[in-house]
C-alpha cells in the first residue's frame, strides 16, 4: 500500500491511496481508467476511461476500422501502432491480425473484398468489390480488408497499393481517425503515470517558489 | 473579388468547416485528462480544464492566423 499526502492551498492536506502502484499501471494500461478505479479513485478512472476511449473509438470510426493495425514492414513501417498500443486492450486485435496476416492468410473479421493489383483494368486494381462491379471478378482472387488489419497484398513505397487506396478512399478522415487514435494512447500514458505515481499537484506556495517570488507576496 | 475572397476564406468560416471542427472533441478531451493529471478533486480538474482549453485554443487560433495571414503573401 502506497499512501501519499498532498499539501493543499486551502490548508486541509489530500491524501491518496495509490494501493499497488504497479498493478494499477498494469490495470490502467490493460483498460484505460482501471487502474484507478482499483485505487477506489472513481470519479477520474471514469473520467479517463470515457476521454481515451471515445477519443480511440471516434479515431478508429473515422478510418473505418483500418486505422489501428500493426505492420512493421520496410514499405509500410507504421510507428503510429506504438502509441495507440497504450490505450491497452482494445488494440489487440490489431496484433491477432498480424499474426494471422503476417505469413499471406486472410484476415478475420472482413469488412471488404478488393480487386487484386493485376487486375487487367487500371480501374479496378485495389478497388472495392461491389454488387455493381463484382462481374469484373477474373479468377477467386481477391484481397480483404480486415478489421485492424494490416493493408492486404503487396506493399509498395510511393506506389499503388491497398494502403494507398485506403487514403484515397477515405482522405482526411485516415489522418484524422490516425491523429484521434494516436492521442488517444498518449492521453492513457498519461492516465497510467497519475495512476503510478498519483497527481502532480503543484500548490501556490510551492509555484511561487519555483518561479522565484518570495512566499505570500 | 478580393472581398468576396477574402469572405469565403475568413478563419470564421474556415472554422465551421468539417475538418476543423474534429479539433473541438480531441481539445476538450486532451484538457480534460491534462487537468485530472494535475488536480485529484473535481472542482480544480473542472477549473484547469477551461484553462487549459482557452490556452490551447488561443494557441491554435494563434497557429492558424499566423498560417492563413502568409497565404496571402504566398499566393
Amino acid at each position: 500500500m502506497t499512501e501519499i499526502v498532498f499539501p493543499q492551498d486551502d490548508g486541509q492536506p489530500l491524501t491518496v491511496d495509490l494501493r499497488n502502484p504497479y498493478l494499477a499501471a498494469l490495470l490502467g494500461w490493460l483498460i484505460p481508467g482501471a487502474g484507478h478505479f482499483y485505487q477506489r479513485r472513481r470519479a477520474k478512472g471514469a473520467l479517463f476511461c470515457i476521454c481515451v476511449l471515445s477519443t480511440f473509438f471516434f479515431g478508429l470510426g473515422l478510418g473505418r476500422g483500418r486505422v489501428v493495425y500493426a505492420s512493421f514492414d520496410k514499405a509500410d513501417f507504421r510507428w503510429q501502432f506504438v502509441p495507440q498500443l497504450a490505450c491497452g486492450v482494445v488494440t489487440f486485435p490489431a496484433l491477432v491480425q498480424k499474426s494471422i496476416t503476417q505469413n499471406g492468410g486472410d484476415p478475420m473479421w472482413v469488412l471488404c473484398e478488393r480487386f487484386p493489383g493485376d487486375h487487367p483494368s487500371d480501374d479496378f486494381r485495389f478497388a472495392k468489390i461491389t454488387p455493381q462491379n463484382q462481374d469484373q471478378k477474373r479468377g477467386e482472387a481477391t484481397l480483404k480488408d480486415g478489421f485492424m488489419a494490416p493493408p492486404a497484398g503487396p506493399k509498395v513505397l510511393q506506389g499503388n497499393d491497398v494502403l494507398a487506396k485506403w487514403h484515397f478512399d477515405y482522405r482526411h478522415d485516415f489522418e484524422m481517425g490516425t491523429l484521434f487514435t494516436v492521442v488517444a494512447g498518449l492521453l492513457n500514458l498519461m492516465a497510467i503515470y497519475d495512476a503510478f505515481v498519483g497527481p502532480a499537484i503543484i500548490t501556490r506556495a510551492q509555484k511561487q517558489r519555483l518561479e522565484g517570488a518570495p512566499e505570500g507576496s | 473579388m478580393l472581398v468576396s475572397n477574402f469572405i469565403w476564406t475568413s478563419p470564421v468560416l474556415a472554422l465551421v468547416t468539417p475538418q476543423l471542427r474534429y479539433a473541438v472533441p480531441l481539445v476538450i478531451a486532451v484538457s480534460l485528462v491534462w487537468g485530472a493529471t494535475r488536480h485529484e478533486r473535481l472542482r480544480e480538474i473542472v477549473g484547469h480544464t477551461i484553462r487549459s482549453l482557452i490556452w490551447v485554443l488561443t494557441f491554435v487560433g494563434i497557429a492558424f492566423a499566423a498560417i492563413f495571414v502568409s497565404g496571402y503573401f504566398t499566393q
